[in-house]
């Protein structure tokens, strides 16, 4: 039963997003002249043929079940076909680590909610370092070098060479950056 | 004639020292890329792409397309000697290339794919050097129905060739679509789907999308599986061996059957080089003389992957430059670097650029050639990256994801929808949907309803049209065909598989 769930859920919810987007594009405003197919035409029928695909392979997994067989692409009937050293392209099942995945996703995200704070250089040496632990490399002194350094070395590239504007954060963390950029010679 | 002088001012513009240096860094880059296992070509040509800002359009082009080559060519070498492909379109070589090495010929495997990215690099830039001007000529005449015939083709094309589900391919690509279609769109004006943010009525930037969903949804699935790389074997002893003329001779049809099938693939939006790699392989299966060996160590399972997948590289600029259509997520990018440094490819590009389209042509034999020699000399050099902790150059690939992404438009908000394309890669290889065609449909979405508006409005929302007019209706056969073929193949093998099941097997 989970497993069934497991396997629909996926289509269950493209096809919920994709009857809301539908509902959203009917309320589309325009004037088109008359008989001319409108803006809301095109998505309209994206949607329609998302929706159909889903419940599609939501009906043919309730009730078929595997007889129902799967529809692949020729890359896959080529690789079934191969020698069978061609295991390595199905890969094997390899051990996860759920919250490695988790930790990483918190970090990414307190990274773009913090930058505009804390600026470019201190909220990147800081992620750096963050990312390289839960990556589970260990070696302090290398994860330490390498933030510091990529960080300089970014700020240094994009800003001096590129001219990208990269955020400076708020004070008091903003004289980092501006102590750094007098440094490189950055104006 | 006019086309060899063409060519020749191609190669002195690649050897002005920018060009040139481009050129080197771009085929050092791309080999680096197709290295290092948790990066993927087409993740490193955009992580490459911000570099490129502050760059003139010439050697902005030859960075990303030197990389494009380089990485069909440098993944072979993880595949051969460690048994770790670099790419997916090396994962054909782990069958003959690997066996070849466990045999104790690693050198001598190494040499044949040297041999098969030299031919197939230098037979398919030729080919497309003679084909691109009669191409765009060709494409001159094209109209709405053509352009949207052609798109289609290549989008149908991404989802009956791709590996997996072809449902999931279908929505994947209908996901794409839709995200194309956020803003405000080109005919009426009208908002669609902007939700009140006004960032949204400018549209969802396709790099963002493939940024988001290749390169940090990628490190997402590598973390979750704790940045696990196998033990490498020794790999001191790395040396190339080519192969004897005689034994060159002996593999001709070979090189020949998969340089023709790279450059046919290379031209069809949406087939890319690991389609090629496959379907060469495939196809010297069915055709090569020693087939029953192949598998055990066999030049050709070595020779037509590796040929066809560098060939493609050629093929893909052909639409891309004279039709302004990129058939693959690589192509896609480089089509982002020109549209950054203002120029449309498509049909006039030979009136209006043609020294920038031979400079690019004149950058590919020597991307091929050069590829080869940092092949052939370089390479024990290059692999000691594979000894790089995953998580130090997966947290630098992140850091690239989000500059690559602010600098495009100086907005943190672009930050935020990497985030958010990174979870849905992430969930997309979670429930083994495929990227590409959600990220085919992302770039050609926009292109595809604007021909399909203007074709509808032109001919009187008259559908047939794409169906009655000579060159559109034809490649709409080929739509057809490209949906059908898949779904043919399936019952044919499962007849096949009750007619073996029925007793049958044992007289076949």
């Amino acid at each position: 039963m989970l497993s069934h769930i497991r396997k629909n859920a996926p289509y269950v919810a493209v096809f919920a997003i994709a009857a809301y987007l539908y509902y959203l594009a009917r309320q589309i405003d325009f004037a088109a002249p008359g008989g001319r197919i409108g803006p809301d035409f095109w998505p309209k029928a994206i949607l329609l043929l998302a929706m159909a695909t889903c419940a599609y392979e939501v009906v043919k997994n309730v009730f078929f079940g595997k007889a129902g067989g799967e529809l692949a692409g020729v890359l896959q009937s080529i690789v079934a076909e191969a020698p069978a050293e061609g295991a390595a392209m199905t890969g094997e099942e390899q051990k996860t680590y759920p919250h490695l995945l988790l930790s990483g996703i918190a970090m990414t995200l307190v990274y773009v909610l913090l930058i505009e704070r804390l600026g470019f250089f201190l909220c990147t040496f800081f992620y750096l370092t963050g990312f390289m632990l839960v990556g589970r490399y260990r070696r302090a002194g290398v994860v330490l070098a390498t933030s510091l350094i990529g960080s300089l070395v970014f700020m240094f590239v994009f800003m001096k060479i590129v001219y990208v504007s990269l955020p400076l954060g708020q004070t008091p963390f903003s004289e980092v950056s501006f102590f750094l950029m007098r440094l490189m010679g950055i104006r | 004639m006019d086309v060899v002088l063409q060519l020749g001012t191609g190669f002195l513009a690649v050897f002005e020292p920018v060009n040139l240096l481009a050129l080197a860094i771009g085929l050092v880059a791309g080999m680096l890329v197709a290295v290092l296992p948790g990066l993927t070509l087409v993740m490193g040509i955009v992580l490459a792409l911000p570099f490129t800002y502050g760059m003139a359009i010439t050697p902005s082009i030859i960075l990303l397309t030197a990389m494009y080559i380089s990485g069909t060519y440098g993944g072979a070498f993880t595949a051969i000697l460690f048994r770790i492909p670099g790419e997916p379109l090396d994962v054909p070589l782990l069958w003959d290339g690997y066996a070849m090495a466990h045999k104790g010929k690693p050198a001598k495997a190494l040499g044949w794919t040297l041999l098969a990215a030299l031919t197939g690099g230098l037979v398919s830039t030729a080919a497309a050097v003679a084909m691109a001007h009669p191409f765009a000529r060709f494409a001159l005449k094209f109209d709405s129905p053509e352009y949207f015939s052609i798109i289609l083709f290549g989008l149908t094309s991404v989802v009956a060739l791709g590996g997996g589900s072809m449902i999931n391919a279908f929505i994947s690509l209908c996901l794409g679509l839709m995200l194309a279609s956020v803003g405000v769109d080109g005919i009426y004006g009208a908002e669609r789907f902007t939700f009140g943010v006004p960032m949204l009525a400018d549209g969802i930037e396709y790099l963002t999308v493939m940024v988001g969903a290749y390169g940090l949804g990628e490190v997402l699935v590598r973390l979750e599986q704790g940045f696990e790389t196998p033990p490498l074997a020794q790999g001191d002893e790395v040396s190339t061996e080519f192969p004897s003329l005689r034994e060159i001779s002996e593999i001709k049809p070979t090189l020949l059957r998969s340089s023709v099938l790279g450059i046919v693939l290379g031209l069809i939006p949406g087939a890319g080089a690991t389609i090629a790699s496959f379907v060469a392989y495939g196809t010297e299966a069915q055709y090569c003389k020693r087939r029953e060996q192949l598998g055990s160590g066999l030049p050709e399972g070595i020779v037509a992957p590796q040929t066809a997948s560098t060939a493609t590289v050629a093929g893909h600029m052909v639409p891309l430059l004279t039709l302004g259509i990129p058939g693959s997520g690589a192509t896609a990018v480089i089509l982002g670097a020109f549209l950054l440094h203002g120029m449309q490819p498509g049909p006039q590009v030979f009136i209006n650029n043609s020294g920038l389209v031979y400079a690019i042509f004149a950058s590919l034999f020597l991307g091929v050639i050069g590829m080869c020699l940092m092949g052939y000399f370089a390479i024990k050099l290059l692999i000691k990256v594979l000894y790089l902790p995953e998580a130090v150059t997966s947290a630098f690939v992140v850091l690239f994801c989000f500059i690559g992404a602010f600098a495009a438009r100086n907005n943190l908000t672009d930050l935020w929808m990497i985030v958010s394309f990174g979870v849905i890669g992430y969930l997309f290889e979670k429930f083994r949907f495929p990227i590409a065609p959600m990220v085919l449909g992302c770039i050609l979405g926009t292109q595809a309803e604007n021909s399909f508006m203007t074709s509808m409005i032109s001919y009187q929302n008259d559908w047939t049209i794409f169906f009655t007019r000579p060159i559109s209706g034809t490649v709409m056969v080929f739509v057809v065909l490209a949906l059908a073929f898949p779904a043919i193949r399936h019952l044919r093998n499962e007849y096949r598989q009750r007619w073996i099941a029925a007793g049958n097997g044992r007289d076949a």
